[in-house]
């Protein structure tokens, strides 16, 4: 029996970190989302740098915003860009974000929903039911 | 990405993150960040060793380029390591690709 890689195109999955400061995850989450990713997990963390040096540098907060999430490595290259854009607005707005290539994944339904094919497969056949009937 | 980077991923007993922190820049990191986690311990080890466990961790993420990986990784592990009171264990993520150190936007679009 063929193997859901012999029969569909896979695309590696990438898990990304960003870390920003406090109060920006939200804004991120979205970039997130709009590049695709099935979820944005959302934890809450602390730079490690002096209260002053902050201050000095302007680098933002001492508390941080953390997001992990899954995305397609096709969705990377643009959101590597727009999430630069992002970093570049103010010194408040300043981030770091990095990416680890996924090497397996728990199953096809697993797969399907890190990659957030489920929801495109579910539209083509739906064009496809449209056709049909039109 | 002009230069290799690791996430070097650092678990630790809570409250002792400042020896993480220290160990590291000692070895040339420059700064981390912290979460906070809980661990899930085995109660058998932990009966069979006589040692107990402490379920509240936590965990530092610190990025430092390739080449310094395993003197920072040593370093945490002299300085935060399983036989001080941090109990703490450390590993490195490779990291494929990096945004917010160097590279510009320009730089990006123009190494497509």
């Amino acid at each position: 029996m063929a193997t859901y890689d012999q029969t569909h195109r896979v695309c590696p999955l990438l898990f990304l970190t960003v870390i920003v400061g406090k109060g920006q995850g939200a804004a991120i989450a979205e970039m997130i989302k709009k590049a695709g990713a099935y979820s944005v997990y959302f934890v809450s963390g602390q730079g490690t740098a002096p209260n002053d040096m902050y201050a000095i540098l302007g680098t933002g907060t001492l508390k941080k915003d953390v997001l992990c999430s899954v995305i397609r490595e096709n969705a990377w290259f643009d959101l590597k860009i727009a999430l630069q854009e992002r970093f570049a607005i103010s010194p408040l707005s300043k981030g770091l974000a990095f990416i680890t290539r996924l090497d397996s994944v728990a199953g096809v339904s697993t797969y399907k929903m890190l990659s957030n094919t489920m929801d495109e497969e579910g539209r083509k056949k739906q064009k496809k039911r449209r056709k049909t009937h039109e | 990405m002009n230069k290799p980077y690791v996430a070097i991923v650092s678990i630790v007993n809570r409250g002792f993150t400042d020896l993480v922190m220290e160990a590291a820049k000692q070895a040339g990191a420059r700064g981390g960040t912290v979460l906070t986690g809980r661990g899930s311990g085995n109660k058998e080890a932990e009966a069979f060793f006589g040692v107990t466990v402490t379920p509240e961790k936590e965990i530092v993420l610190i990025l430092v380029e390739k080449a310094l990986s395993d003197a920072v990784l040593m370093a945490i592990n002299e300085g935060a390591g399983m036989k001080t009171k941090g109990m703490g264990i450390a590993f490195a993520l490779p990291v494929d690709d990096l945004v917010g150190i160097g590279e510009t936007v320009e730089e990006t679009k123009e190494s497509l």
